[in-house]
């Protein structure tokens, strides 16, 4: 299975996190960035900055993705065991977790709000997790069925 | 399109630069000014601004908002094995 982030965001506690490293303990802009930086008369250092902040939240929303698609695989096994999740992505533009589930011979495209996962991963409550489970369900049953 | 929780370069108009300089916003030179979104709504940017005693939420309106820009990010895959 493959899992993926699309698009780049900052968390404001990453941003937070980031501000007050000194310029000598930021990674190196590449030349690119660099000429981005110095076009747009942005300090090097604030830019490398907020590519840092970027990068650190990048890595949390890969370990969110992972966490999902784990999920995923366990309520599938339980709801629908002729499926299985090829990918899982989320699309950090429209705020959705775009999943590909095969069943048989086809691919099903599910879609799902980011903030219904989150709601569930940060809560753990049965009613979130009741929540998810009815979109996943209706996604399967009205597609395959 | 969603700019919430993005660092963003905001390129704003003269006014919109007077308006932060009455705000004691320190304002660079520079056209764009890189700033860290909160979240956005239908008055404008609610960015992150250091003060004396800490981060304050400012309004930006979106009438003083000439551009917004901010790199895109690469799509990054990974395989997982479960």
């Amino acid at each position: 299975m493959n899992i993926s982030v699309q698009g780049l965001r900052t968390s404001s506690s990453d941003w937070e996190a980031v501000k007050n490293i000194p310029e000598d303990q930021l990674p190196p802009l590449t030349p690119q960035q660099r000429e981005v930086a110095r076009k747009m008369g942005i300090p090097e250092g604030d830019y490398a900055r907020s590519a840092l902040a970027g990068q650190r939240t990048v890595e949390k929303m890969f370990a969110k993705t992972e966490r999902f698609a784990r999920y995923l695989m366990e309520r599938f096994g339980e709801m629908a065991p002729q499926a299985s999740v090829e990918s899982v992505i989320l699309n950090t533009w429209d705020g959705r977790f775009e999943v590909s589930v095969a069943v048989g011979n086809r691919s099903v495209p599910i879609r799902i709000a980011e903030e219904i996962v989150d709601d569930y991963l940060d809560s753990g409550s049965p009613e979130m997790g009741q929540r998810l489970d009815h979109v996943l369900s209706l996604a399967i049953h009205t597609q395959v069925v | 399109m969603r700019v919430a929780q993005h660092t963003v370069a905001v390129i704003l108009s003269e006014e919109g630069r007077a308006v932060l300089q009455l705000a004691a916003v320190n304002v660079p030179e520079s056209a764009a000014i890189l700033v860290h979104v909160q979240d956005t709504d239908d008055l404008g940017l609610w960015v992150r601004t250091p003060r004396e005693d800490g981060e304050h939420l400012l309004l930006v309106r979106w009438e003083y908002v000439l551009t917004v820009d901010f790199p895109i990010g690469e799509t990054k895959t990974m395989g997982l094995k479960i």
